[in-house]
């Protein structure tokens, strides 16, 4: 697809801080608690969300990362990523495309309900997808499904979406579209009339939702009673509440507070099994002096990625010392990248020949209250670049005006080094559509680069498509449109007495198989 | 006394005229925008999308026009849509006013009932140890910010000890029981903060008081100083010690933004820092204009009280007025 799917939300970033982090090793349990305890039926879960982002229940308006947990417990989409991040069936129970990839047909489940009692069908998806497309509703998720030309229900249980270009992973972009009950969608944040585990009990935006468990769900039933989902916006409370016991769950912890929580035997971490989740520091391709590639290389070279992994995020992560935005977990990972290995005196010869003299100022423009990880990583920066006698000036900024520097693309913002963090599903396609033009905020616009994106969605076969992604990555990491310190993700804890929650590779929390042992 | 209180009225009226036409401005002049947040940093959102959401909020019209239509809208009764839930902001003050209302009342009773005492204890014997353990309290209660103290008993109260939550709220007409155990530390919390100023203005206030001859003539005919000092000069010290209670009224009222977050306390003050990061100017701009009506209000009320309990004032206004 051509422009890009992801919710990725800067973030998470919203409201959210991003935390982060997960680590670890890839290979990690992504659920919860002792896999000999067994949940009991019944009993009522409290997830408490540091950061807050609890805006709205619209399906089509998710503009944090932090309502995305909601959003699967209320609703379904077409597709789901799975635990091992495969995308499965959801409303949808198979699909197929046509030869050319630009006709797919989607078979709907039978027998779903609305929380209200009203039948599913295929036409509940086409005024979904039709809603997201209208500009008129301001949806984030419009890009995701921009490469669809039309959709139309064939029959109740037939949907039909055609494409503008061949696509082969339609169905994993669909993973982030969720279906509401369109008619009664003007008042969504009482009714939220959803087809999901659990359904609406209340909701006080910006505080908290209470959802019960849907006796009608088309898949296994909820095991919880009562899932209380409350912004904790105050991290040290929130971890505070975690180990007495008034919070089960608590989402985007940032790193400092994961230190502190390690040593407690009462508490477990959620480990994604891989990433796809990346510290990203956009530069401005098109202003000085970014839009010289060997001052982005020279600045590659200055990045002492161990130690800032190790520092700022308390080694959770994997640093690859290339600049590639996949994690080396992934099979389409290019293994044979050239790395920038932390060289000081490489990166200060690539500076001069790009005019970047001593004396040069840069600025590291990170969020402030919130991410203090970043921050440390900027120090580690400052004091790197200090010895090749470039001055950094690191500025925090409260998230919207630091946010309104550089988004949307197109913006120019010379001499900034913005640090900020990408999540996106575990499907390179969507994680190496962010240099796109119109994506990155980095304005780095490559034409090579967007017709190999194009081709690899266009491919069918999996071992040919990964050879155009390895491709696009020794693009990219020659070219650093924007430096990729490492790849990590968001941190989730959760007591003990939690069982079957599970995180997904780009961070977001799964409870709807979650239950609990007391 | 009605003519006082309409004047009164008359001027806080001007006043939160003033108010709305600052909040209004002051929200402009801040970097960041609401559409920005909004679209929440969503890939590929391109211009037209960011124009087509400014437009949708009403954004795109001129400042004026803006703030026509948000008072407008307050003088029908309608206080305006968030951008962001758009649910009402009628209905988002009235979800969160009481919380805040509770937690606000039960917090100036228990200040009051922590200042009173203490400062009469005090006021028994001036620089006497009674005197000196007090002002030792009033200073670290002054002293230590809110946040660190909420943090304290948090940690002693419910993580080591595990007697009280830690945070969260449920109505009192769902689980009364719940209800008051999750008011406890940020009651608690509050009223240290509170209690403080009381008591120091009350201490001196007392001092002063005691110093005057009806009390020396009381203590002359026999009466115990203790009771000269909680029957005769408490009634006269109180007066002035209203005022600061009725400040602090109205800056609770307002939401107490650092311990509604740290507590989980979904009251006015969460709410106004929610929109404030999200630059919610529609639920921001009625919220702090709501906050400085409370807080007129409080100030009125305590004008007002003063001369029900003080004839003499109420004398000495006829006086001057006539």
């Amino acid at each position: 697809m051509r422009s890009s799917p992801r919710l990725r939300l800067h973030t998470a970033v919203l409201f959210a801080t991003v935390g982060l982090l997960a680590g670890c090793s890839a290979n990690a349990t992504g659920t919860a608690g002792s896999t000999s305890a067994t949940p009991m039926t019944g009993g009522k879960l409290t997830y408490g969300v540091a950061g807050g982002g609890l805006t709205t229940l619209d399906p089509d308006k998710v503009a944090s990362a932090a309502l995305l947990p909601v959003m699967s417990l209320l609703y379904n989409g077409l597709t789901q990523y799975g635990q091992d991040n495969s995308v499965q069936p959801g409303l949808a129970t198979s699909w197929t495309s046509s030869s050319d990839l630009k006709t797919w047909t989607f078979k709907m489940r039978q027998g779903v309900q609305f929380h209200n009692g009203k039948k599913f069908t295929a036409q509940d998806a086409v005024a979904n997808i039709q809603r997201v497309l209208d500009p008129k509703t301001g949806s984030q998720q419009r890009t995701t499904l921009s490469v669809v030309a039309s959709v139309q229900a064939v029959d109740p249980a037939t949907l039909q979406i055609n494409l503008k270009t061949p696509d082969a992973l339609l169905p994993a972009a669909l993973t982030t579209v969720y279906l509401g009950d369109i008619d009664t969608i003007a008042s969504v944040n009482s009714t939220a009339n959803g087809t999901g585990p659990y359904k609406l009990k209340q909701f006080v935006p910006d505080d908290h939702v209470t959802l019960v468990r849907n006796p009608a769900y088309w898949g296994p039933k909820g095991k919880l009673d009562e899932i209380d989902i409350t912004e904790t916006p105050d991290t040290t409370s929130a971890v505070n509440s975690l180990r007495n016991g008034d919070l089960d769950v608590v989402w985007n912890v940032p790193p400092p507070n994961l230190t502190q929580l390690k040593s407690d035997p009462t508490l477990s971490t959620l480990k994604p099994s891989g990433y796809s989740g990346a510290v990203v520091w956009e530069l401005d391709t098109t202003s000085p002096p970014f839009n010289d590639v060997r001052a982005r290389q020279a600045l590659a070279y200055a990045v002492d990625r161990s130690q800032m992994l190790t520092t700022g995020y308390n080694g959770l992560g994997v640093v690859e010392n290339s600049n590639s935005i996949l994690s080396s977990a992934q099979p389409e990972y290019d293994k044979s990248l050239p790395t920038f290995d932390f060289d000081l005196q490489k990166a200060k010869q690539l500076f001069q020949e790009a005019g970047v003299g001593p004396n040069t100022q840069l600025t590291f423009w990170t969020t402030a209250g919130r991410n203090p990880q970043w921050l440390t990583m900027g120090e580690i920066l400052q004091q790197d670049l200090k010895k090749i006698g470039i001055n950094l000036v690191i500025q925090q900024k409260e998230v919207t005006t630091w946010l309104q520097k550089f988004f949307p693309a197109g913006k120019k913002y010379p001499g900034l080094i913005v640090a900020n963090y990408i999540s996106s599903p575990y499907e390179p396609s969507q994680q190496l559509n962010f240099f796109q033009p119109g994506v990155c905020e980095c304005n780095w616009n490559n034409a090579q680069y967007d017709q190999m994106l194009t081709q690899a969605v266009g491919t069918a076969d999996a071992t040919a498509r990964t050879q155009v992604y390895q491709q696009m990555q020794a693009l990219e990491n020659q070219q650093v449109p924007s430096i990729v310190p490492f790849v990590t993700s968001q941190f989730t804890v959760t007591t003990k007495r939690v069982v079957g929650a599970w995180v997904q590779s780009n961070g977001v929390v799964h409870l709807e198989n979650a239950g609990v042992t007391q | 006394m009605i003519n006082f209180i309409l004047r009164r009225l008359g001027i806080s009226v001007l006043l939160l005229a003033i108010v709305s036409v600052i909040v209004f401005v002051v929200l402009r002049v801040l970097p960041g925008d609401p559409t920005i947040t909004l679209l929440g940093g969503a890939q590929g959102t391109d211009p037209a999308q960011v124009a087509q959401v400014r437009h949708q909020l009403g954004l795109d019209r001129s400042l004026p026009a803006q703030y026509w239509q948000w008072v407008d809208g307050l003088l029908h009764g309608h206080l305006g849509i968030s951008y962001f839930s758009q649910t009402s902001v009628n209905s988002l003050v009235a979800q969160r006013i009481g919380p805040t209302l509770e937690l606000a009342l039960v917090a100036i009773v228990a200040a009051v009932l922590i200042a009173v005492p203490l400062a009469v204890l005090a006021a028994l014997r001036p620089g006497g140890p009674a005197d000196r353990v007090v002002a030792f309290f009033t200073t670290v209660t002054m002293a230590v910010p809110p946040f660190l103290v909420a943090i304290i008993l948090v940690v002693l109260f419910a993580v080591r000890l595990r007697l009280l939550p830690s945070r969260g709220y449920v109505p009192f007409a769902t689980d009364p029981g719940g209800n008051v155990q999750m008011l406890i530390l940020p009651a608690l919390t509050l009223a240290l903060a509170a209690a403080a100023p009381i008591l120091r203005f009350l201490r001196a206030s007392l001092a002063d008081v005691a110093e005057s001859g009806y009390l020396l003539t009381a203590e002359g005919k026999g009466l115990p100083w203790g009771r000269a000092l909680v029957t005769h000069a408490l009634p006269n010290a109180l007066l002035p010690t209203l005022t600061v209670v009725g400040m602090t009224i109205g800056q609770l009222l307002g939401g107490v933004v650092v311990i509604e977050y740290i507590f989980g306390w979904p009251g006015l003050g969460s709410l106004i820092v929610n929109s404030v990061l999200k630059r919610d100017y529609a639920v921001l701009q009625t919220s702090v204009l709501f906050a400085a009506g409370a807080f007129l209000l409080c100030a009125l009320a305590v004008d007002v009280l003063y001369g029900v309990i003080d004839p003499r004032l109420r004398v000495r206004r006829k006086v001057a007025s006539s």
